[in-house]
């Protein structure tokens, strides 16, 4: 052990270029020029869109460690997915602030019940419940298996809050970027320019925090044990 | 305590994994129904107008949503009382509505309302603007005057 973060390159870098990522995104999203109908509401969309698409990638990578720790039974997978579905309700309460702040203005109403919102609304169940679940469980191993398990049917709310707009009415905009059919995307270059240095630097925001977390995790994992041990010791001692 | 001999290594339960696949089928298939399902359309957040006129006898007399286009608004700015149609191209229906809205309410709006109908008239409690997937940069100089004076 002893391995510390400030000495690690690759933590370093990945840091360095998020934030220049993240630095060159608030830029262009500052000088781009306002929205025909809402001026410079859209702009939120810069911090919505990269927000959400970071809690998907978030939430897949949940499913993905789990699957992987199933199939390897190496621990590290299951604190990638532990760290990953942290870093997933994190990233899904700052789409819901901001949307909730962009909803205000333009639809009226800070929270509607419709599809879209609901299902969101619900992954902050699921993935709590899958934390939670994970904190009442003291077996590492169990733990593990369970948490992948959850881990990997809750990546479903991937697709379903993904077409959610498409599948239900709702007040919620349809996809401005058109995936599905002819492919399309429904608003001025610029914003398209934005939105996708926007979700570079998220998605590299993404690993910085997923190997920062990850890194915590496996010392926590490390101190348990070595207290586990320690206590066995102790026992054998006291037994002569 | 009389010595023993050691208790015969515990057999390694193999459990089957038919039930955890069952579950998972389950789950999965449940989620589906409620997706593809008839349940699918108690998610629907709203009716449209011709959808109000087929339905009248079930939704008469019922709180409900509407959601449609907005035509002929006439609104009050001091009286914050609001009236316009809405429409779905198909059938049209006058709301009342009192308070202030979005900005971005206007004609031709997408809008959802949510009250109920009293005779032929939509009094509406809640009013929720819908705004469009498209995002536009104004392209002329007078469309950049008009944002400059909104946003002031």
């Amino acid at each position: 052990m002893g391995f510390d973060m400030r000495q690690d390159r690759v933590t370093t870098l990945l840091g360095a270029a998020t934030l220049l990522a993240l630095g060159i995104a608030a830029v262009l999203g500052l000088r781009a020029p306002l929205d025909q109908n809402q001026g410079s509401l859209v702009r939120l969309m810069f911090v919505h869109v990269p927000s959400a698409w970071l809690s998907y990638l978030a939430y897949g990578g949940t499913g993905l460690f789990g699957l992987l720790y199933l199939l390897t039974r190496q621990r590290r997978w299951d604190r990638l997915a532990m760290s990953s579905a942290e870093i997933g309700v994190l990233f899904t309460l700052s789409t819901i602030v901001g949307g909730m702040l962009w909803a205000k203005p333009t639809w009226g109403a800070y929270w509607v019940w419709d599809a879209r919102l609901t299902t969101t609304a619900l992954s902050l169940v699921v993935y709590g419940g899958y934390l939670l679940i994970r904190s009442l469980m003291d077996d590492p191993e169990r733990r593990a298996r369970v948490a992948a398990v959850i881990g990997l049917v809750g990546t479903l709310y991937v697709p379903v809050n993904y077409m959610a707009v498409e599948w239900w009415r709702g007040v919620h905009q349809t996809q401005t970027l058109r995936l599905l059919g002819k492919p399309s995307f429904e608003a001025a270059p610029i914003y398209g320019w934005v939105l996708l240095v926007g979700t570079v630097a998220f998605t590299l925001l993404y690993f910085y925090l997923l190997r920062v977390r990850g890194i915590l995790a496996a010392r926590e994992d490390a101190r348990e044990e070595r207290e586990l041990m320690d206590e066995l010791n102790g026992l054998e001692v006291a037994r002569g | 305590m009389t010595p023993t001999a050691p208790l015969p290594r515990a057999r390694r339960r193999r459990r089957s994994p038919l039930p955890v696949v069952l579950g998972v089928v389950a789950l999965v298939a449940l989620t589906a129904f409620i997706a593809f399902g008839n349940l699918g359309k108690s998610l629907e957040y709203f009716v449209t107008p011709t959808e109000y006129l087929q339905q009248r006898s079930e939704l008469e007399g019922r709180p409900l949503r509407i959601g449609g286009l907005v035509k002929a608004v006439q609104y009050n700015p001091q009286t914050l009382n609001l009236k316009f149609d809405v429409t779905d191209g198909g059938a049209t229906f006058p709301v009342q509505y009192q308070g202030a809205v979005s900005d971005l309410f206007k004609e031709n709006q997408g809008v959802v309302v949510r009250g109920e109908f009293q005779g032929n008239t939509f009094h509406a409690t809640e009013l929720v603007v819908k705004h469009s997937e498209e995002y536009h940069v104004p392209q002329t100089q007078a469309e950049l005057k008009d944002l400059l004076k909104q946003s002031e």
